[in-house]
């Protein structure tokens, strides 16, 4: 393993460069106040709408708020968003799936029914309704999330398990006499993970989008949190200055683009059946 | 006569799936607690108990939540979704009016992230670990990661409001009038009325919204045509014909993309679906009168009917293009089996 | 396969580039445009609340040009003149006690249908609006019955004096419908109407009535298209048609104007105003609209908390910093006087910026009982007034108020979600709202007073200010403007540092318009003039 996640930094420049870009965003995120001297919260309308400069590297937005500071206080949410919701959505949609999989027959068939009828729906429109009922902040905000997200989880890991159960070399054991407890610990489980593990590490960057499309849309923290999807709305009265809009839209965007590189070369590096090839 | 019993035992679950769809946006609407009146009556017409109790005897609202269900439900086995509560029109014309507009700009991307996200698999699975393989992961990656409403002003930022090479946001220019409803497909009807320099117009104006929509689909299409070529080659059976000494691009082009094709084939149907339901916010910035803009009004407006009715249409998408990808599954490979 | 791709990419290619090809065509020369453009008005606005065109139901605020083009009222305002005008009416007057109000139609008057407009009509629009009891069915509430003796004359008999009544009567809901035209689409003005009248539909898109336009055709979220009304009974338009472009985007707005694609846009931004300078052929209007945004709180102490505290309100009024929101609302933004906007018949004005004494307002605090602050939410909506999120002022007043101590927790809760009930019961303890006003009369306002509409979202009930609620009688029964015009006077000053709401700005308008139009203004009760807008010579 750590052989060939070697050679994945080595022959993958893209997983290296994603790892690179995560690992900035979370140090920025966590020494956030050792990069910047400038509050992300207080406002100071003598410098409103001003240019990026020495002073202000991204500028200010309409509030004199420093944008640099902002974009980099605003990390925290979309980082927290990103894993969270992947862990959580994982972990409900593996157990969820993984038993109906095994149960099989009708109790099946109505879990799947149920998980497609979530999946069926427009997610934005679903996750808008969430948040109308529960009310808007961050936590309700990632509660809509996993909503949203979970039955994706369920599906592979139903289809996961019902493909390792009929393995030749699963069936092979069981008619050896092996337990069956024994199968699903021995077999069926690790084979089943890892193809949760590939889709959640491509999840991540999913997720950091759709959080920051709800934020978009004023569907997260309340303001003045400086989340980058409502930063990137704050811009869009004042299109000239691109400075609002583009650099916390810049953020959202290399920190999916990071999680994304990772995700593809940890699926290279998961995936059996392209394993070969390394 | 296997296909056609898979498809009367499709139907059936559609029905069932419709219902069931209902029944949760239903509850879930319910759930918001926001009185509806409030929404959608004025700022002294909600204080106005007489006014109140007109709204709410009108649309049914005064009536307990069971029969309030029962009621939609019923007029849905009719096929009736109702009236929205937002616009008082009926919420099928409503539909009826918006999707046309949806669907003209979802065939669009879907061309473009299809033929694109093709092209680029096709490219990045023959040349493997090279920079041209990593250059085309690195757009597909691109496409999965940009957030669409940022894509969507950058690309008006750059090429309405500096470079006035594309349109800006709406369906027309402004000194055109709307063509006459034909077939809701704006070029269309623009050609049917016989005029080109309309159609080039509308045409125009469904390229930029429809690129930042295939963006997503495409990174996902190139992905996936990627590994499944990757996949497909690593099979005995290529390793057999590699063997007999065929070059690596007739091996590609005759028997890998062919098979490969599939599973590209459920991401592109997946695609569309996902675009039908996705597409709200582009709707919005690039004020696109379609569903997606209807959607987020109702939602905002507390109007149930108009929400259960975008629910179902999506749904229902999803489901027949669901559908018609296993069928087409069967037709291209008929070892799969109908189950 | 791969040539098989490459070819579909290049015939795309091809079509894309053809289809493109005509589309640059058509921006360049105007080939295959619609209509002829110089005698077409084409306005871009806002339009995404629009629902109806039915003068029974119609509300929205962009909804009135367009009203105001294709019906006509007893009375109205004419382009930006304050004092309104008589339009159908040739003659009318009050009884002595201003209980009645007897109106004669001008002769001659004819819908676009052609019918003759007469005294049935009046009775039977106002009837029907009254008895539809939709949203702008209160316009009506003070009318008791209509009479009409002949075919000229109208009586309103009133439940009590209104001194509003004739400004209300130009309301855009008053208009007056082709009666015959629009029995026949199933309208009627029985007092069962709310159930029984089945018209709305068809007025939503077309028009049945005595203006100098006709509803011709109106698509959802795209345009609305008017056509000259050939029997109108006035002077005639310049204009053969009408268009509006309902497009919220304002750089869309400002660059079609600029290319001349519209002639009139009226949904500017500051961003945007500023890139018209030194337009060609472009002139702009910048003007502080009668929407007012507002500071709320909440006088029930078990809901309002320290908010409900007089003392505390004071502080807040004085630590506010006026000009800081002007600047966050945009160019043109005033701060009025007290709860009548700038621009009103009898309005104090504005309140000076200089108002702002943060040391008073520790010193109010420290009165309350407060003197380090408190911690304190405030709840806002999803709304947007002029352009502005309610959430954006929101972020001012916490930052403000944290120069006193008073430490502001931002609460995001969606109107449709609970705020408007909320807000509709008086149960929002600290809020920042806006108001629009429905008619055009300085009465609109008192809705801010104790007893009143908007007064008692805050619980100011009467009994608090006894003597303000009696000046509220008063001035809905003075039917002197000049008496009426005093009383505002004294209730304005009575509420300058006093009662749960401090006006903190009244929104700007910016439009803009092409140079070959005249009387393009702004006009409070209908967005636009349009009837007064021509070509220049």
């Amino acid at each position: 393993m750590l052989r060939a996640a070697k050679k994945l930094f080595k022959s993958n420049y893209l997983f290296t460069l994603g790892v690179i870009i995560c690992v900035a965003w979370i140090l920025a995120a966590v020494c956030a106040p050792l990069i910047t001297q400038y509050d992300p919260i207080i406002q100071d309308l003598a410098h409103r709408l001003e240019a990026p400069s020495a002073a202000h590297w991204f500028g200010t937005d309409d509030f004199g708020r420093d944008i640099f500071s902002r974009v980099i206080y605003g990390g925290r949410y979309s980082l927290l968003a990103g894993l969270v919701t992947v862990v959580l959505a994982g972990v409900i949609g593996t157990f969820y799936g993984a038993i109906a999989g095994y149960v099989g027959g009708r109790i099946d068939n109505i879990m799947m029914r149920f998980s497609e009828m979530i999946l069926s729906f427009p997610t934005l429109v679903l996750a808008m309704i969430i948040n109308a009922v529960m009310g808007s902040n961050l936590f309700n905000t990632l509660f809509a999330l996993v909503i949203v997200a979970w039955p994706k989880y369920a599906r592979l890991m139903r289809s996961v398990v019902l493909s390792v159960k009929e393995n030749d070399y699963v069936t092979a054991s069981i008619a050896l006499g092996a337990s069956q407890m024994r199968v699903l610990m021995k077999e069926i489980i690790p084979n089943s993970i890892n193809s949760v593990l590939i889709m959640a590490t491509t999840d991540i960057g999913n997720q950091i989008l759709m959080f920051s499309t709800l934020s978009f849309l004023g569907l997260g923290s309340a303001p003045p949190t400086p989340e980058w999807g409502m930063m990137v709305s704050d811009g869009v009265n004042y299109f000239n200055r691109f400075w609002i809009s583009g650099f916390p839209g810049l953020a959202i965007f290399t920190m999916a683009v990071g999680a994304n590189f990772i995700g593809d070369g940890l699926r290279d590096l998961l995936d059996p059946k392209l394993r070969k090839e390394f | 006569m296997d296909r056609l019993k898979f498809i009367g035992k499709r139907l059936v679950y559609m029905v069932i799936m419709m219902f069931g769809v209902a029944t949760l946006v239903f509850l879930l609407t319910k759930m918001i607690p926001g009185d509806p009146v409030v929404a959608n009556l004025g700022q002294r017409a909600m204080s106005d108990p007489e006014v109140v109790a007109a709204y709410r005897a009108k649309y049914g609202l005064d009536k307990p939540l069971i029969v309030q269900y029962f009621m939609y439900m019923k007029n849905l086995l009719h096929f009736d979704l109702g009236t929205s509560i937002r616009t008082n029109k009926l919420v099928r014309a409503e539909l009826g009016r918006c999707f046309p507009a949806t669907i003209e700009l979802a065939l669009v991307s879907i061309i473009l992230a299809a033929v694109f996200g093709i092209l680029f698999g096709v490219i990045s699975a023959t040349k493997r670990n090279s920079l041209l393989d990593q250059g085309v992961r690195a757009i597909s990656v691109t496409g999965v990661s940009i957030p669409s409403f940022w894509f969507a002003l950058l690309m008006l930022y750059f090429f309405y409001y500096k470079h006035h090479i594309f349109p800006g946001p709406g369906r027309l220019s402004n000194i055109y009038k709307a063509p006459n409803t034909v077939t809701g497909l704006y070029v269309i009807d623009a050609l049917i009325e016989g005029n080109a320099a309309k159609a080039g117009d509308a045409f125009m104006h469904l390229l930029l919204p429809s690129i930042v929509l295939a963006a997503f689909t495409m990174g996902l299409i190139t992905r996936t045509a990627r590994s499944n070529i990757l996949d497909v080659m690593s099979t005995d059976y290529i390793r057999t014909a590699r063997a007999k000494g065929l070059s690596q691009n007739s091996l590609i082009m005759k028997h890998a993309l062919g098979n490969a094709l599939i599973p590209v084939l459920t991401v592109i149907g997946m695609g569309l679906g996902n675009l039908l339901g996705g597409m709200v916010l582009v709707e919005t910035i690039f004020n696109w009168p379609g569903v997606g803009q209807f959607a987020y009004a109702s939602v905002k407006a507390n109007d149930f009917p108009a929400i259960i009715g975008v629910a179902l249409l999506i749904a229902l998408n999803y489901l027949v293009i669901n559908t018609i990808v296993d069928i087409l599954y069967g037709v291209i490979d008929p070892r799969v089996r109908y189950s | 396969m791969k040539k098989k791709l490459l070819a579909l990419v290049l015939v795309l290619t091809l079509v894309i580039s053809a289809l493109a090809a005509c589309g640059g065509g058509g921006d360049a020369d105007g080939g295959g445009a619609d209509g002829d453009a110089a005698t077409t008005l084409v306005v871009a606005m806002e339009g995404a609340g629009l629902e109806t065109f039915d003068p029974g139901n119609v509300y929205e605020t962009y909804a009135s040009p367009v009203m105001n083009l294709c019906y006509d009222n007893l009375f109205n305002f004419v382009g930006d003149d304050p004092n309104v005008q008589p339009i159908l009416v040739e003659s009318y007057q009050f009884s002595e006690d201003a209980k009645t109000l007897t109106c004669v139609l001008k002769p001659d008057l004819k819908f676009a249908s052609g019918n003759p407009l007469t005294s049935a009509d009046v009775a039977f629009s106002i009837n029907r609006c009254k008895n539809l009891k939709g949203n702008p069915s209160f316009i009506t509430d003070t009318i008791e019955s209509i009479e009409t003796p002949d075919e000229r004359t109208v009586v309103f008999h009133l439940t009590e004096p209104d001194s509003a009544f004739i400004s209300k009567l130009t309301y855009k809901s008053m208009a007056i419908l082709d009666s015959e035209a629009a029995k026949e689409q199933g309208a009627t003005d029985a007092a069962d109407a709310a159930e029984t009248d089945t018209a709305r539909n068809y007025l939503d898109n077309t028009s049945l009535g005595s203006g100098p336009f006709v509803l011709e055709k109106y698509t959802p979220n795209e345009e609305i298209v008017l056509v000259r009304n050939e029997n109108y009974w006035g002077e005639p338009s310049d204009f053969e048609r009408v268009v509006f472009k309902l497009q919220s985007d304002a750089n869309t707005q400002m660059m079609t104007l600029t290319q001349g694609d519209v002639d009139i846009a009226l949904n500017l931004t500051d961003d945007t105003v500023a890139q018209l300078d030194g337009a060609e052929n472009v002139a702009v209007v910048n003007k502080p609209s009668m929407t007012v945004c507002f500071v709320m709180f909440n006088m029930d102490p078990e809901i309002g908390g320290p908010m409900a505290n007089k003392d505390v309100q004071q502080a807040v009024r004085l630590c506010l910093d006026y000009q800081g929101i002007q600047q966050i609302v945009g160019e043109g933004t005033v701060t009025p006087y007290s709860f009548l906007q700038d621009g009103f018949m009898g309005s104090k004005g504005t309140r000076d910026v200089s108002y702002t004494d943060i040391e008073a307002a520790k010193q109010k605090l420290a009165d309350a009982g407060y003197p380090d602050g408190f911690d304190v939410e405030l709840t806002v909506c999803d709304l947007s007034f002029t352009g502005t999120a309610l959430t954006d002022v929101a972020q001012k007043v916490k930052d403000d108020l944290a120069k006193i101590g008073i430490n502001v927790t931002i609460v995001q809760q969606p109107w449709a979600a609970g705020f408007g009930d909320a807000y509709r019961a008086g149960e929002v303890p600290f809020t920042v709202m806006y108001w629009n006003i429905d008619y055009f009369d300085p009465n609109v306002q008192l809705e801010f007073l104790p007893g009143k509409l908007v007064g008692l979202r805050a619980k100011w009930t009467e009994d608090m200010d006894p003597e303000i609620a009696a000046l509220i009688k008063d001035c809905m029964a003075e039917t002197d403007d000049a008496k009426r015009a005093e009383i505002l006077g004294k209730l304005q000053d009575m509420t300058y540092e006093n009662g749960p709401f401090i006006f903190v700005a009244q929104g700007p308008c910016h439009y803009g318009y092409n140079t070959r139009l005249t009387g393009v203004t702004f006009s409070a009760p209908h967005v636009i003039d349009l009837t007064q807008v021509k070509l220049a010579e």
